[in-house]
């Protein structure tokens, strides 16, 4: 399937590496959410940390880090829609003063 | 390679139909908390000078100075933690002049103290939090008086010379809890002040912002269980990628036992989502209940929907495994059926915060 050939056994340590790394930042998005930073801080911690969970699954666990280009693009394209929601959230959470200065 | 195409354009639309609906949970969320019947909390004291920052959860805390004191004595401080719903509906009186209070917090003797009990109480004066009406712009007061027992003035309005006799300074970032409709209130942190000619005293105001039902019937799902559900759902993808390694190896025995695990996590999954679901409905909570759990059931049960899809794709591929079908050479159905497993997964882990944890 990949364009590039390689042993994919070794991957395994690298899959238990993410798959802790996944898991600690799962107690750290629980523990941070016990930390009342206002509705909009919390709100952009809680989704870099996802982001951050969900790039390794994206990079390892889907092998985009050791596909060939052709797969990155194909994320990209499918990424393509989140990032567009992602800029539409911006005007509805300026309006209502949720990110607005003190 | 045309699979994978394939595969990739149907995870793209899978992308852009979670997305459409998380973004518009968050629009809705924090729209709904901005909907307020914006309070504004009024009162008179020093807030610049002593500003304390108190991140607090139902409860105020309230420090009160007391600036009666004889000259080249230090003012005294007293503080303390109220849980406003604990009071009664019963306690609650109607002034004539429309102004409804509703609590009267007797500061000597401890009443409406919180649970810590070790607070520092201040003899002698009580503290009144009235609410009047609202005004043309909609915006409705709401007050805080420290009577005097003895003459029953305020005692942030009275001086003792060019100081207020009493300061009255609340936490920011306090969660008050209106006990006439159980609605709760939370301060937003643009505070304003007012310079009061000469004088270092301030207006200060806290607007208060009515918490939504997103913010109250988000704590009454289970964090436990969701932050179970995330693990499984987590260990799952690690299995996945497992297996998949192992079947491009051309081992198929680790390539069943992983397919099997992988089942096995996801059924949890959804055994355990079926226990939320049916604690929920026992408590005659469904997605018409409010706005909230509308949102709730319709993220959590289309990602549920997701999560049987992937049971059975994995089943079939699992029977085929066992059959023989997949080897080194021929593994393009397992590596789709992981990706998009990853994906299912992808998407929990953006609900799981946003659902569960959102303050």
């Amino acid at each position: 399937m990949s364009d590039e050939h390689h042993d994919e056994h070794d991957h395994n340590p690298i899959f238990r590496k993410v798959f802790i790394t996944l898991i600690g930042c799962t107690v750290l998005t629980v523990l941070v959410s016990f930390w009342d930073m206002g509705t909009a801080m919390n709100l952009i911690v809680g989704i870099l940390i996802a982001t951050f969970k969900g790039s390794l699954v994206a990079a390892f666990f889907m092998h985009l880090y050791w596909d060939g280009k052709i797969d990155k693009y194909f994320f990209i394209i499918a990424l393509f829609p989140l990032v567009l929601f992602c800029i539409l959230l911006v005007p509805p959470l300026f309006d209502i003063g949720l990110l607005s200065p003190p | 390679m045309t699979a994978k195409f394939g595969m990739w354009l149907f995870l793209g639309s899978e992308v852009m139909f979670f997305s459409g609906f998380i973004s518009a949970y968050i629009v809705l969320h924090n729209k709904h908390e901005g909907n307020k019947p914006a309070w504004k909390h009024t009162y008179i004291n020093d807030l610049a000078a002593n500003h304390h920052r108190y991140i607090t959860e139902d409860v105020i805390r309230i420090s009160l100075t007391d600036n009666r004191v004889l000259e080249g004595e230090e003012p005294k401080h007293h503080e303390a933690v109220f849980v406003f719903g604990q009071k009664k509906n019963e306690d609650m009186e109607r002034l004539q002049n429309g102004v409804k209070i509703h609590e009267l917090i007797d500061f000597a003797n401890g009443e409406g103290v919180g649970p810590a009990g070790d607070e520092d109480h201040f003899p002698g004066v009580k503290l009144k939090l009235s609410e009047v009406h609202q005004d043309e712009s909609g915006h409705g007061y709401r007050n805080i008086e420290v009577i005097d027992d003895d003459s029953g003035k305020d005692l942030l309005e009275e001086k003792v010379g060019d100081k207020p006799a009493v300061s009255l300074h609340l936490g920011d970032g306090l969660v008050m809890v209106d006990e006439a409709d159980g609605k709760e209130y939370r301060a937003q942190s643009n505070m304003k002040y007012q310079q009061t000619g000469s004088s270092h005293f301030h207006h200060g105001e806290i607007h208060l912002v009515e918490r939504s039902v997103f913010h109250r019937d988000s704590r009454g799902l289970s964090v436990p269980l969701a932050a179970l559900n995330t693990v499984a759902l987590i260990l799952s993808s690690f299995t996945m990628a497992l297996a998949i390694s192992a079947i491009q190896r051309g081992d198929q025995t680790w390539t069943k036992l992983y397919l099997a695990v992988t089942v096995a996590l996801a059924c949890v999954f959804l055994v355990v989502k079926t226990i939320e679901y049916t604690t929920k409905f026992n408590h005659e909570i469904l997605p018409s209940t409010n706005i909230f759990y509308g949102a709730y059931f319709l993220l959590t049960g289309f990602h549920g929907l997701h999560v049987v899809a992937g049971i059975v794709a994995l089943l079939i591929l699992l029977l085929l495994t066992i059959k023989g079908e997949f080897n080194e050479h021929n593994n393009a159905a397992i590596e789709c059926t992981g990706l998009y497993w990853h994906i299912v997964d992808l998407v929990w882990i953006f609900l799981f915060p946003m659902l569960y944890l959102l303050p």
